[in-house]
């Protein structure tokens, strides 16, 4: 669909990204706040750029406009200045960290500004450099011109932590739920949602319908959904017309899929979802190519053979799919599956996931000091840094402190004799002198006692750890930091095993 | 002439597979759908384009280099071996040797032939497995390669499915029994088989989830044609031999094989890209079949090339092939159509028209009569002026002049009809039977047997056959002998009729099933044959004389189940086979799957006897008991927890173990084998309250007992979800230690469970640790409650050692108690219930102990709280082991166990009374006992 | 057919041989010629006869069986009718009869090709045998047999090797053929053009254009054999056939068979090959050893011949629907009359279509034209 290119650029607007920047709830104590200042998520730095720029230069890549719902005083986010090539409008959408809103309710909320076909972005999407947002956008030309598709989305290889990689406490990894998608055409077919699973826990229910429209499927569970979707405008009305959904991956989408191949479903809603139907030459072609082994195509292809009408109607039945397929628009949702070997690719909602993306791409860059000699000059000559660390600007490294693996914010002040390895500190914190820090997430402004040891712990933005202070894997809260003492000392030598049970 | 050697060629063949590739035919169609052209012949011998199915079959394993061929042969043997006799395939130069093998008339399943196959141990090594009426030029060889391949790594390997990628829809892909495989899209190992009916409509297909942990993707096909071409490991039949309820290969073997967990055998797929391979399974499948031969799809497998009964057929443009021999006679005004075989020395006349048709040999047409899309066999006459659309007509039929057959009629052979006569669509017809002539086989019985109903039926059904018509019309309307299987069924039988598209049935969906209640028993009756002939060497106990499909009595069904359990316990027969003798039993003595539960739970219970040197050893037998034989009670063929514990309540109402229920439940619970709410569901039912049930007085007590012992449980895991809060260092440290007791306990082997404290000291060394973490792993919550009921019962084990010395000391001064503590009980029971039924949040402590302890009184055991229980339960004791003796010596123990309870009802009475009684003492002593276990 | 009169042995072959022909287990005209000359020869070795009549029935019955087994594979029935021939010379030749004197005097091809041996005029070496060879010997019945048998090998074993020694033999004189910096377009996997085009390339700097010929697309194998022998190729599809057609210098293809007519059967697509070459003036010649050489004329349809295959390799069988709703012919090959054709290179020189039945007459007696 090379041909389509020339109408991505701004001269006609095609697509509107909305870009959803909400509260990490999963990332707390991260994104708790600091004092009266919050630390959403979007600005989140992994490896000191902020988690937005990676999605915004994304989405700047193929060249789309921003419409972006964020909280209201996240306006003054110095990310995207650093794009001045989008358009980018702040919608501010008024939502509290308890109460929090979801995607459909929201999309709802905006359907009066999205004019057009829009692509839903999460901010904190970081795709692999193999998979730019264009793929997505041409799939969905493609698709929507040839038959009718109303929505693309991409799932991306699931990548499991070794056991005990991270502690229990930094939340369970997330639980790809199965999917089912034709390979050939790269429709998406099924989502198994959590009330599938409570209605059936032992198997996974495929209607027949489905599989005699898609007749060979493939169905896995080591796929994560990247909250990206391209949808067509018609997407947001049938939104309307289900006013209970809430979730868009969990309610809205599963049910979309369902209209693909229900025909009471696609007879009651075509009107809402009509998506473009143009019978050009282009789409016979494509369906009568049996090169691409499009299975439903070739159905396609008889379906508008021998129904000249094609707006023929005949019984619903489960066992002859491509009869109730005589119309042109298969409203399918397509999808990418974006391989663990194409690259990695990661959603940044987990603080496991939050230290591996940081992690890769400390693996990527080599030895990154602050370039200006005024930065370079706080970083003390007897200090040993490894090479795959990435020191912020103006921050002041003393001497015989040892840096390796890790991802230093700027404006810290790391005392002599500190030992720092594999951690990622933010902004503006304070590591007294003697202190180990080992597999730490440390917020903004935290404050590392003298001495104190920390492993594989998380702390909220502000927060200080007292001098000499041990902790192991802990979550370490401004709220309760008095917890924590008590905490550490009865698991001073257990298993992290032991821990589980001690604080659950 | 001197004998010379083999000639080269011939040594080639042998060279090339190192040994002789073995294949065995089901020359037997286990249904009847091609009746009433099957009637007089087998399925495998009806012919198609011409040659019998039978040397398709042939010529396809021909291709594949097989060698050695068995055919098992069933209705119409006789035949089936003359015709093999006379086939070029008996000739010296066909290099394949042929072995026709008669099986029991009882065989009525490919199952049973198979057990035949396995007990005549025909098949030496790996053999492909084919059914009569196959169509095939697929390289099987090459699949017998592959599979062997597989076999070299992989022993479990058993068996590869060969299928055919076609689309959803096909018309060789027969929409009444169609099937959904998944599939690892590496290996092509077959994870699920889904059997998918069009009628009654399969709308959803299952895929268990605990295939995607193993494979993380798999592959769903619904665009597979099972071209049931199996290369089968030897194992294959003997897996039929030990499961008798496998009756179809897909539907029961292979299904059953990758759902059952204990069997750890793989089926694989061979997704066969080029080559074709189909069954002629129905007459649907028959015409898509011709179709396809005709239109090329078997080459090389074509009349005009390699016919398989050698006649030589003209290939001309438009795929219309004339036999060769200059003998067909064909007017020259008449219309030959595209896709149509006629056959040698048949006579067309002017202005007929064959059109996409097969025409046998020595047929002639009538003048400007219109032949459509049928298949005429051999020796038919057709009158001038007829219509024949869409039909199968047997051989020597006679259509008189002016005859009009609509679609899917099918005549039988030798049938005359007309003149002038016209067939209603899907009309069946066979000659009236003459007695002259015919063979009275018993292999016909049957068949004479359905043409009588069919001939009572006659006046019913109207009919215009013409004046001098010999035929006898075949009901259309479901018949009532229809088999009781889905796929079987008359409805869904329409998607396989020839011509039949039966879009009426698509959306309509009204349950006018030809189901009914005797055919049902006439199937278990059959199963029954099978059962005591093919009975494994385990059951000899099994009555070999049963009245064929008569249930057997209640009670004697008992005995059964507890003689075949006795002796399985005794001989510690493996769960499996003891499982499978439960099944034969059930199908034998035709009874509900309840009692064989019940049955079950009542031998099971039974097997715990009540040892009165301690809880500890009481529990001890229990869990050990529970642990070894348990599982069985999810093996006789359902899983139905809450039928277990109201089988196990009831029992126990009735039985001298009533005490034990509370700790048989726990048991239970401990190994899964039924989990919190089907307690909680049992509670619920207002059964298992004893209400609306009528029976003794006392046993209505007995229930309630149960009942409200089960309201303990219940309440216990409320608390736990409730409290998680308030337990702290030592109590979790404690759920640990009693994790480890109870995993000690559970891995112990019977030999030594009756050992003292120390040998549990020890195994919790060695085995609890691993339990511990194996619990704490998982998430659920369910293992937290788990742990916790462990946690009681290991807790109170700790308290009974406490207090292990002074046992005999204690009883006589309970004795004394025993009135005060009565009355006390009586108020203290109902209190027990209401707080039950409004769920009132208690400390864990409590339920703890009210569980614990109605063990403790069950085992007739003395601890601090003087219950005084113990009377009456080493009464029972007592008796229980008189009672043993018994059950040794005789069967029928029912009766004396009547009076057993009849002299002891007053005792359980009281015993279960103080149960109750100490329950609730204990409930308020709760955290006491907590202090003591620290 | 008179099969009493060899040996059980040689009958289970001939069996074997027919059904796996039958079977089309045995593919290539080459290949199936081969097997019959194998059978033939097992069959005479056993075959116990008093006189000429006898024998020759019997190789006729044995020629027959597989014929009717196989009636599309031409060059069994060649094979059964060269062995007769050559076994009617050795008879001759031994029993001093001249009776056959060879018609090689008038061969339009002793013109062509100067002078070349013939393959398959042996110097009659039996001559021991000479005059001792009487027939239908009262006392001893198979002296006959024995006096002949020996040299009956010889010709059977004369006929092999010529099959052996085919292909270098029709490539001897590629050279002479094929010129430095022409393109020749040939189609199909043929054996014989393949190992002509090579020997060409030795001597010759030349360019090939293969087309893929659908569907059984034999031209991407012949293409990358002929790449990796060094010679410049180019794979087009067959549609592009007629287009570059202009450039072409010549049209090389293989034949499966070739009728008394000058006419032949070849893979299909040849047809449109040899037309486009025909619109273009360009010369099409034919590249194929004398055991495909037919007495017959094409008696079915005019363009495709009368061996179809399978739809398969047309329509997948996976098209579900499509299957039922569509007729698909998918002949081997096409009828190439003799008007298409320049010339035939085989084993022993050139000729030109109007002199094959020459040709056929000299390989060939004409009592075997039926067997």
């Amino acid at each position: 669909m090379d041909i389509e290119r020339e109408s991505t650029d701004l001269v006609k607007r095609e697509f509107l990204a909305v870009l959803l920047a909400g509260f990490g709830n999963e990332l707390l104590p991260l994104t708790s706040d600091h004092g009266d200042e919050p630390c959403p998520k979007s600005l989140l730095p992994v490896a000191n750029k902020p988690m937005i720029d990676y999605t915004l230069t994304w989405l700047e890549q193929a060249g789309i406009k921003v419409h972006r719902p964020a909280i209201y005083h996240h306006i003054h986010s110095g990310a995207s200045l650093s794009l001045s090539s989008l358009r980018i409008d702040l919608q501010t959408f008024d939502e509290s960290q308890d109460t929090s809103v979801g995607t459909c309710t929201l999309l709802r909320h905006f359907s009066s500004r999205i004019t057009e076909d829009f692509v839903l972005v999460p901010c904190d999407f970081i795709p692999s450099p193999s998979l730019p947002l264009s793929i997505l956008l041409n799939k969905f030309r493609a698709d929507a011109i040839s038959d009718g598709s109303i929505a693309t989305t991409c799932w991306f290889a699931d990548h499991k932590p070794e056991k005990g990689a991270f502690p229990e406490e930094w939340g369970p990894h997330p639980q790809p739920s199965p999917i089912v998608w034709d390979e050939a055409s790269g429709t998406l077919l099924h989502i198994d949602t959590p009330d599938d699973q409570d209605r059936n826990g032992e198997e996974i229910e495929l209607r027949m319908a489905l599989l005699s429209r898609y007749p060979r499927t493939k169905l896995s569970t080591s796929f994560q959904d990247s909250h990206v979707y391209v949808c067509r405008r018609s997407v947001l009305d049938a939104l309307h017309e289900k006013r209970h959904f809430d979730s868009f991956r969990e309610e809205f989408l599963p049910w979309l899929l369902k209209v693909q191949y229900q025909r009471t479903r696609r007879t009651k809603y075509a009107r809402y979802l009509n998506p473009i139907t143009n019978t050009t030459s282009q789409r016979l072609a494509l369906k009568h190519s049996t090169m691409s082994k499009e299975t439903s195509a070739s159905n396609d292809s008889f379906g508008t053979l021998l129904s000249k009408d094609p707006s023929i109607s005949v019984p619903p039945s489960p066992t002859d799919g491509d009869d109730d397929h005589g119309t042109s628009n298969s409203f399918r949702v397509g999808v990418i599956i974006h391989r663990a070997s194409a690259g990695f690719a990661v959603r940044v909602n987990t603080i496991p996931n939050f230290l591996e993306i940081n992690r890769r791409l400390l693996s990527q860059v080599t030895y990154s000091l602050p370039t200006e000699p005024k930065d370079r000059s706080l970083i003390d000559q007897k200090a040993q840094i490894s090479s795959d660390t990435i020191i912020g600007g103006s921050t002041q490294v003393s001497e015989r402190t040892m840096i390796k693996k890790s991802i230093i914010g700027r404006h810290c002040v790391i005392g002599k004799m500190a030992k720092i390895v594999g951690c990622v500190l933010l902004d503006h914190c304070v590591i007294e002198d003697g202190a180990k820090l080992e597999g730490c997430i440390l917020g903004k402004n935290t404050k590392v006692g003298a001495k104190a040891e920390l492993s594989r712990c998380v702390t909220q933005a502000g927060y200080e750890v007292s001098a000499g202070e041990t902790v192991k894997g802990e979550k370490l809260d401004v709220s309760d930091w008095t917890a924590a003492p008590d905490d550490d000392d009865d698991d001073d030598d257990n298993a992290s095993e032991d821990e589980d049970d001690g604080s659950d | 002439m001197p004998p010379k050697p083999p000639s080269a060629g011939k040594e080639k063949l042998i060279d090339d597979d190192e040994e002789v590739l073995q294949a065995v035919i089901l020359a037997d169609s286990f249904n009847k759908r091609f009746r009433p052209l099957t009637t007089r012949k087998p399925r495998c011998l009806l012919p198609i384009c011409n040659a019998p199915l039978l040397d398709w079959t042939f010529e396809s394993l021909a291709l594949a280099g097989v060698q050695e061929i068995f055919v098992i042969c069933r209705s119409h043997a006789e035949q089936v071996k003359a015709a093999i006799r006379e086939s070029k395939w008996s000739k010296p130069g066909s290099g394949i040797k042929i072995v026709p093998i008669l099986t029991a008339k009882e065989t009525f399943s490919p199952g049973d032939a198979m057990r035949d196959i396995y007990t005549r141990g025909l098949v030496t090594s790996d053999f492909v497995l084919v059914m009569g009426d196959l169509v095939s030029n697929i390289r099987i060889d090459e699949v017998v390669r592959v599979h062997k391949e597989r076999r070299k790594t992989n022993k479990n390997a058993i068996m590869t499915m060969v299928v055919k990628e076609s689309g959803a829809r096909h018309r060789t892909k027969a929409r009444g029994d169609s099937s959904v495989f998944v599939l690892d899209p590496e290996t092509s190992e077959c994870l699920y088989y889904e059997p998918v009916t069009a009628f009654p409509q399969t709308t959803l297909a299952h895929v268990p989830r605990e295939v995607l942990a193993a494979h993380p993707e798999i592959e769903i096909r619904n665009d597979l044609i099972d071209c049931s071409i199996d290369v089968c490991s030897v194992e294959v039949p003997s897996l039929f031999q030990d499961n008798f309820d496998y009756l179809d290969i897909r539907r029961d073997f292979v299904h059953g094989v990758l759902t059952s967990d204990l069997l750890m055998k793989n089926i694989h797929c061979y997704v066969a890209k080029d080559g074709y391979a189909a069954r002629v399974k129905d007459t649907k499948s028959y015409e898509s079949v011709s179709k396809d031969i005709l239109s090329r799809w078997t080459f090389p497998l074509v009349p005009d090339d390699n016919h398989p009964s050698g006649h030589v057929y003209d290939h001309e443009r438009g795929n219309k092939y004339i036999a060769k021999d200059h003998s067909v006679v064909l007017a020259r005004t008449c219309k030959i159509g595209n896709n149509t075989l006629i056959g040698s020395s048949t006579h067309i006349s002017e202005n007929a028209q064959v059109l996409a048709s097969v025409i046998g040999k020595n047929c002639s047409i009538g003048t400007s009569t219109i032949i459509r899309n049928s298949y005429i066999f051999d020796g038919t006459v057709v009158g001038s002026d007829c219509i024949i659309e869409r039909s199968i007509i047997g051989s020597n039929v006679t259509i008189k002049d002016g005859t009009e057959i609509q679609k899917g009629c099918l005549l039988g052979d030798g049938v005359i009809i007309g003149p002038a006569a016209k067939l209603s669509p899907f009309q069946r017809l066979s000659k009236k039977p003459d007695e002259a002539d015919e063979p009275t086989s018993d292999d016909e019985d049957d068949e004479d047997s359905d043409l009588e109903e069919v001939e009572e039926l006659q006046g019913s059904i109207p009919k215009n056959l013409g004046k001098d018509s010999n035929a006898l019309v075949w009901p259309t309307a479901p018949s009532e002998d229809a088999e009781e299987d889905e796929i079987a069924n008359f409805k869904n039988e329409r998607f396989m009729r020839l011509g039949d598209d039966a879009s009426d049935l698509d959306d309509s969906d009204d349950g006018s099933e030809s189901s009914s209640s005797e055919s049902e028993s006439d199937d278990d009756s059959d199963f029954d044959v099978n059962a005591s002939s093919l009975t494994a060497p385990s059951d000899t106990s099994l009555p070999l004389n049963l009245p064929a499909g008569s249930p057997m009595a209640e009670s004697e069904f008992q005995t059964e189940v507890k003689q075949s359990l006795e002796r399985a316990f005794a001989e510690g027969h493996s769960v499996d086979n003891a499982a499978v003798e439960l099944k034969t039993l059930r199908m034998a003595s035709n009874v509900p799957l309840t009692r064989v539960r019940e049955a079950v739970v009542a031998a099971i219970v039974e097997k715990i006897q009540v040892v009165d040197t301690g809880a500890v050893a009481q529990r001890k037998e229990i869990a050990s008991v529970i642990a070894r034989w348990g599982e069985l009670i999810d093996r006789i063929g359902g899983v139905d927890p809450v039928e277990t514990v109201a089988a196990l309540q009831s029992h126990c109402a009735s039985s001298k173990h009533l005490p034990l229920f509370g700790q048989i439940l726990a048991a239970l619970y401990q190994d899964d084998i039924v989990e919190e709410d089907d307690i909680r569901k049992w509670h619920k039912l207002p059964v298992s309250k004893g209400e609306g049930l009528k029976a003794k007085e006392d046993e209505l007590e007995n229930l309630r007992k149960c009942w409200s012992i089960g309201a303990h449980m219940i309440k216990q895991f409320d608390e736990q979800e409730s409290e998680s809060d308030e337990d702290d260092d030592d109590e979790d440290e404690q759920d640990d230690e009693t994790a480890k007791l109870q995993s000690s306990e559970m891995v112990k082997p019977e030999s030594e469970e009756d050992s003292e404290e120390e040998s549990e000291e020890e195994t919790q060394e060695t085995t609890g640790n691993p339990k511990v973490e194996a619990k704490l792993e998982s998430e659920e919550g369910s293992d937290e409650s788990e742990e916790e009921t462990s946690g009681s019962a290991a807790q109170l084990e700790r308290e009974k050692d406490a207090s292990g010395g002074n046992v005999d000391v204690v009883v006589d001064q309970t004795a004394r108690k025993q009135e005060t503590s009565e009355e006390e009980s009586s108020e203290e029971e109902e209190s027990g219930e209401d707080e039950s039924e409004e769920e009132v949040v208690k400390p864990l402590a409590k339920a703890e102990a009210s569980v614990q302890h109605e063990v403790k009184g069950a085992a007739g055991v003395e601890d601090k709280d003087k219950s005084p229980v113990v009377v009456a339960a080493g009464e029972g004791a007592t008796a229980q082991s008189e009672e043993e003796e018994d059950d040794d010596e005789d069967e029928d123990e029912d009766e004396d166990e009547e009076e057993d309870e009849d002299e002891e009802d007053s005792d359980e009475e009281e015993d279960s009374d103080n149960a109750e009684g100490s329950q609730a003492a204990d409930g308020l002593k709760g955290d006491t006992v907590l202090k003591q276990t620290k | 057919m008179s099969t009493d009169t060899f040996g059980g042995a040689s009958q289970r072959s001939v069996d074997n041989l027919a059904s796996r022909l039958r079977r089309r287990q045995v593919v290539g005209s080459r290949a199936t010629a081969l097997e019959t000359l194998l059978v033939l020869r097992q069959v005479v070795s056993k075959a116990r006869f008093s006189n000429m009549e006898q024998l020759v029935e019997i190789i006729r019955s044995v020629g027959r069986r597989l014929v009717d087994a196989q009636p599309k594979e031409h060059s069994v029935g060649n094979t059964v009718r060269k062995v007769l021939h050559h076994i009617r010379e050795e008879y001759h030749t031994a029993s001093g009869t001249n009776a056959a004197t060879m018609p090689q005097t008038f061969s339009i091809a002793k013109f062509v090709l100067l002078g070349q041996p013939r393959q398959h005029t042996v110097a009659p070496k039996a001559g021991g045998a000479k005059g001792t060879l009487k027939e239908n010997d009262p006392d001893d019945p198979d002296s006959f047999a024995r006096g002949l048998k020996p040299v009956l090998m010889e010709a059977i074993q004369d006929v092999l090797d010529e099959l052996e020694t085919v292909y270098d033999n029709v490539s001897k004189n590629a050279k002479d053929h094929i010129h430095s910096d022409e393109i020749i377009l040939t189609l199909g996997m043929s054996k014989t053009v393949e190992a002509f085009l090579k020997s060409a390339a030795h001597h010759r700097k030349y360019t090939v254009i293969v087309a893929e010929t659908a569907p059984s697309y034999g031209g991407r194998e012949m293409a990358q054999s002929l790449s990796s022998a060094g010679i410049s190729t180019f794979l087009v599809p067959d549609s592009s056939m007629f287009a570059i057609m202009s450039r072409v210098n010549k049209v090389i293809l293989g034949a499966h068979a070739i009728f008394a007519n000058g006419g032949m059967f070849a893979t299909s697509g040849s047809l449109i090959a040899a037309t486009a070459a025909q619109a273009h003036r360009t010369p099409v010649v034919v590249c194929a050893g004398q055991f495909k050489l037919t007495p017959l004329w094409n008696l079915y349809h005019e363009y495709g011949a009368l061996d179809f295959g399978d739809p398969n390799s047309v329509l997948g069988f996976e098209e579900g629907d499509l299957v039922d709703k569509v007729e698909v012919v998918n002949p081997y090959y096409d009828y190439i009359g003799p008007e298409l054709i320049d010339g035939f290179i085989t084993n022993d020189g050139d000729h030109p279509p109007s002199s094959i039945y020459r040709l056929l007459k000299e390989t060939y007696d004409d009592e075997d034209n039926e067997l």
